[in-house]
């Protein structure tokens, strides 16, 4: 768990951060968003005391920071910045070992954990023994999220870690990333710029401007419009839409049909694809409604009328 | 990562243990002399019979420059070293007040000899009856041109406005006793293009100079010693006033090392007394001009003057 | 094209020079005196230079042709190869009639026509590949020519001769004490561009300290060092024993330390400035402290670079070192000084060859080394040096 209370910070006349509250609950992703020198980044590097705050307490997993030795505090904590910061003279093994080395781990600890993670991310064991140059954009993005979570830290940092990297590949370590903290259960504090972003990954996305937190909601709870002028021309008029990407086919109310028929089938669909893509395709097919198969060769139905209903539930809080 | 521990332990033993320079159990006398040949016979000689009668030495010969070999021996960095009578008014100044004592071989080392056992704890031993000091030399077609036979045939024809020019070296140029003595005593004065002055007083370059007759060079300086007379066929100017002082080769060796090794007084006695002008004459030319070694050249006088034996 | 074409017509012209106008060797009665001087035409008939030069052409052309060096080009190479070895045997065996002289101690002397002549010959074939041939004919015939003692004659074999017993003693000293300096000045040369990195208010003051050893002459420092040494030796007796001394082989030792820091200094912190920042800010947030970051990250990143700057600091130490021969610290410049002040010029040559080839084998060594770091690093830096 991480606590903010009043914390506040300037740089001479400029206030980086005012008088901020934030409480993660552990297991909780709350993502900061926000444009350029909102605070956001500031915020997060003076929970690992990059950064030394004026006033206020920071507190993780109960405990003020200030008691700790910085270094100590660190290791406790995943760090993951944007373009990574691999050490190219490292390995990939080497790279991620290098906190739990720090804390003195015994091998075969390591050996396990570093499997386990590589596993976890999806990358190849034969990677292990690459260096950083030799990987791509990608790939190195996803040993720096092995490397943040190294040595099992129930807190993870994240400053724009996805940012350098394609669209494409970006969406597929996103849901990777997502997958992992959701079944670890990671307390997780994520910056980033990219309301896309924050709307696949966050349970509760918090928009900053001019070092105040101005809106902190579950991403279902900003469609609303009852927020401050800033905070909806930020989110932008099509949030509602935007939104959509969020939720899956498991989240859609479906009706389960004989798989031998084919009427209206869209092949390029199955259970994973997002409820924007259904309405997309629902739009270009003509009709009402259209047919999934899912991999594992059953097939549902999906109308207009679930998305809409979809779309209800987010308003009424119902589903997250 | 434990490959640059493994460089850094390597690299910091070897600088440790290659600056410890190694140290020398026993007390070798340390032997210098300067850069010249006439040093590396002397300093060879010193060196094999020490070693003949079972006194370690340590060869440090072509040490450098005059005055850094004063130095290292006022600063007990070396113990034995060759060095000449008249230097005596280099390292007393204060007290070397009447000058005509340089002009007799036993005043001058009288003095030398006195003040630096005094003052330095520095003993000079038995000199050798060779005037090694600073005297002009001309070409012999030269010499009989212009019949030159004494400085002051040299005067004259100077004041006759004739071509002149002499290379020397810089502390000779200045001496009261070297050229500024000759030109008091002979009558004629040097202008500043008649002169080429070097800074170290090495006379093999300026013989050199003068037996190519480089730069219009026609006289130099020359030692006393020096092999190349023969060698390069040229001529002393005679110097019936003697005007520069008396330079004598002899050991100079520290009192604490005397002490030590008293018998080298004695072994070092009779060779340098055998060692008169022509004698070191020709020993010079051999090292200097027909390239022998000094320590072959050394060796082989001290055997056929019987003072070594094999 | 072109400039390789300028370069054979410059080396032909040399060559051409060298053959006709400028002698290849002095023969001197003895060391000082001035000699007789040997043009290629007293040395060798003129039907041997005429196929000198036709083997000359024919090379260029066979190898115009061709793109891969054959085995006949090859071969070629070496016998080219061998007559740098070739003139200098006929130089020492030269017979003079009309002087008197004493064979032991006449001599013969390189002249500038055969240094001309090598210049030219190494500037047509060093644009060939098969350039390495020639340079493997050469030094294996000078090495053969040597050691079978088919060169007697010559100056400098003389003058070796003189000091052969001394003449390993001064390599080894003076290659230790190039050594052992450059050495010395690694890790404080390290530890100040590190600090200058770290601190840039420090960053002038460091590099101006360093700089002044650069600027200051020689002959100055060592004298400066000296006193105080000398000083120290007497008041601590021990410090003698320890070969510490106003003379010799400390004062040397500690100047030549302190030439050797300006090319590690600038390098270590050029090496320390091109590390990313991005990665010493990730190894800070994940709690590494300032000096595990130093040797995990900061150091191996900034190695080959610091590499090149040792390179540096070593190649030009063995030159320095020379000057450990005016204070009595022996080494290969106690030859040269030697040699300078009898007005021996081969003595010189002697002790200047060893420096010149001890050098470019440091060069060559490290470079090797710089290649291998490289590779370990996984990472390509540009190795040029900075100072």
């Amino acid at each position: 768990m991480i606590q903010l209370k009043q914390v506040s910070k300037r740089y001479g006349d400029i206030v980086a951060l005012d008088q901020i509250d934030l409480t993660v609950q552990d297991g909780e992703c709350v993502v900061l968003i926000g444009p350029s020198g909102c605070g956001k980044s500031t915020l997060l590097r003076s929970i690992n005391r990059l950064i030394d705050t004026d006033q206020g307490d920071i507190l993780v997993n109960g405990q003020n920071i200030s008691t700790y030795k910085a270094e100590d505090l660190r290791r406790q904590l995943g760090y993951c910045i944007q373009g990574v910061g691999l050490f190219p003279h490292l390995s990939v093994f080497d790279n991620i070992a290098i906190v739990p080395q720090l804390l003195k781990w015994d091998k075969s600890k390591i050996n396990d954990r570093i499997n386990t993670l590589m596993d976890l991310t999806g990358l190849p064991l034969s990677y292990l023994s690459k260096k950083p140059h030799e990987l791509s954009g990608g790939e190195a993005q996803r040993v720096g999220v092995c490397r943040a979570l190294a040595a099992d830290p129930s807190i993870l940092l994240m400053d724009e870690p996805f940012g350098a990297v394609d669209p494409m590949t970006r969406e597929q370590i996103q849901l990777a990333f997502r997958k992992i903290q959701r079944e670890l259960k990671k307390t997780v504090l994520f910056v980033t710029h990219d309301m896309e972003e924050a709307i696949l990954l966050a349970d509760r996305i918090a928009i900053m401007y001019k070092g105040k937190i101005l809106s902190l909601e579950t991403p279902g709870g900003l469609i609303n419009g009852t927020h401050d002028p800033f905070v909806n021309e930020f989110i932008g008029a099509d949030y509602p839409l935007r939104l959509l990407k969020r939720y899956t086919l498991a989240d859609l109310k479906v009706i389960n049909v004989d798989s031998k028929s084919q009427l209206n089938q869209v092949s390029s669909l199955n259970e994973f694809s997002t409820a924007k893509e259904i309405l997309s395709e629902i739009l270009k097919s003509g009709s009402q409604e259209i047919m999934i198969q899912k991999t594992d060769r059953t097939k549902v139905i999906v109308t207009y009328d679930a998305l809409i209903e979809l779309l209800q539930k987010v308003l009424n809080n119902e589903i997250v | 990562m434990n490959k640059y521990f493994k460089m850094i332990a390597v690299v910091l033993s070897i600088s440790v243990l290659t600056a410890c320079a190694p140290t020398v159990k026993e007390e070798p006398v340390i032997v210098a002399t300067m850069l010249d040949s006439e040093g590396g016979i002397l300093g060879n000689m010193i060196i094999l019979m020490l070693e003949a009668e079972g006194i370690k030495t340590e060869n440090k010969l072509y040490f450098g420059t005059p005055d850094i070999l004063r130095a290292a021996l006022e600063n007990d960095e070396v113990d034995l070293v060759v060095d000449y009578t008249g230097s005596g008014q280099y390292y007393h100044p204060e007290d070397a007040t009447d000058p005509s004592i340089w002009n007799d071989p036993e005043d001058g080392y009288a003095f030398t000899e006195k003040l630096d056992r005094e003052k330095n704890d520095l003993l000079w031993l038995t000199p050798a009856p060779a005037n090694n000091t600073e005297m002009i030399a001309v070409t012999r077609e030269f010499a009989s041109a212009n019949a030159l036979v004494t400085m002051a045939d040299l005067a004259a024809y100077i004041n006759a406005d004739n071509p002149f020019k002499l290379i020397a070296s810089a502390a000779f140029i200045e001496n009261t006793m070297g050229l500024l003595g000759y030109e008091e005593a002979y009558g004629f004065k040097l202008t500043n293009d008649q002169i080429i002055s070097l800074s170290s007083g090495n006379t093999a370059e300026m013989l050199q100079a003068l037996s190519l007759g480089t730069n219009g060079i026609n006289a130099s300086l020359v030692y006393g010693t020096d092999g190349a007379l023969d060698q390069l066929n040229l001529v002393v100017l005679e110097d019936p006033k003697q005007i520069p002082p008396v330079y004598l080769p002899a050991p100079v060796i520290r009192k604490a090392v005397l002490d030590m090794y008293p018998e080298i007084r004695d072994i070092l006695k009779p060779v340098f007394e055998s060692l008169d002008l022509e004698t070191l004459q020709t020993l010079n030319a051999k090292v200097a001009y027909e390239g022998l070694d000094a320590l072959d050249v050394a060796k082989a006088y001290l055997i056929e003057k019987k003072f070594l034996k094999q | 094209m072109k400039s390789s074409r300028l370069k054979i017509n410059l080396g032909y012209g040399l060559i051409g020079l060298a053959s006709f106008a400028l002698p290849l060797g002095e023969f001197k009665p003895n060391r000082v005196v001035k000699g007789i001087l040997l043009y290629p035409t007293d040395l060798f008939s003129p039907y041997l230079i005429m196929a000198f030069f036709i083997g000359i052409l024919m090379l260029y052309i066979v190898q115009m042709r061709k793109k891969n060096p054959g085995v006949l080009t090859q071969w070629l190479m070496i016998s080219l190869g061998l007559l740098p070895s070739l003139i200098l045997i006929a130089l020492s065996a030269v017979k003079i009639s009309g002087i008197e002289f004493n064979p032991s101690a006449a001599r013969v002397s390189l002249g500038s026509g055969y240094y001309v002549l090598l210049l030219g010959i190494l500037i047509i074939l060093s644009q060939f590949k098969s350039f390495k041939w020639f340079l493997l004919g050469m030094v294996f015939s000078v090495v053969i020519s040597v050691t079978l003692n088919l060169v007697p004659n010559l100056g400098l074999i003389k003058e070796f001769n003189n000091v052969k017993n001394s003449f390993i003693k001064a390599i080894g000293t003076h290659l230790t004490l190039a050594l052992s300096s450059a050495l010395s000045a690694i890790i404080p040369g390290i530890l100040l561009g590190y600090i200058s990195y770290t601190h840039s208010r420090w960053r002038e003051w460091v590099m101006g300290f360093v700089n002044l050893f650069q600027v200051a002459p020689t002959l100055s420092l060592l004298g400066l060092v000296m006193i105080p040494l000398s000083l120290l030796s007497k008041a601590y007796p021990i410090l003698s024993q320890w070969g510490i001394k106003g003379i010799g082989f400390a004062p040397a030792f500690i100047v030549l330390t302190l030439y050797c820091l300006l090319p590690i200094v600038a390098n270590a912190y050029a090496g320390f400035q091109q590390v990313d920042k991005a990665i010493l800010s990730s190894a800070q947030g994940m709690g590494l402290t300032p000096f595990q970051i130093f040797y995990k990250v900061s150091f191996p990143l900034a190695a080959p670079i610091i590499l090149s700057g040792i390179r540096t600091a070593l190649t030009q130490n063995i030159g320095n070192t020379i000057l450990a021969g005016l204070v009595g610290g022996g080494g290969l410049g106690a030859l040269i000084f030697l040699g300078l002040s009898q007005a021996a010029p081969d003595l010189v040559l002697l002790g200047t060859i060893p420096v010149v080839i001890m050098a470019l084998m440091s060069d060559q060594i490290f470079e090797f080394c710089e290649y291998k770091l490289n590779h370990m690093m996984g990472v390509v830096h540009d190795t040029t040096q900075t100072s």
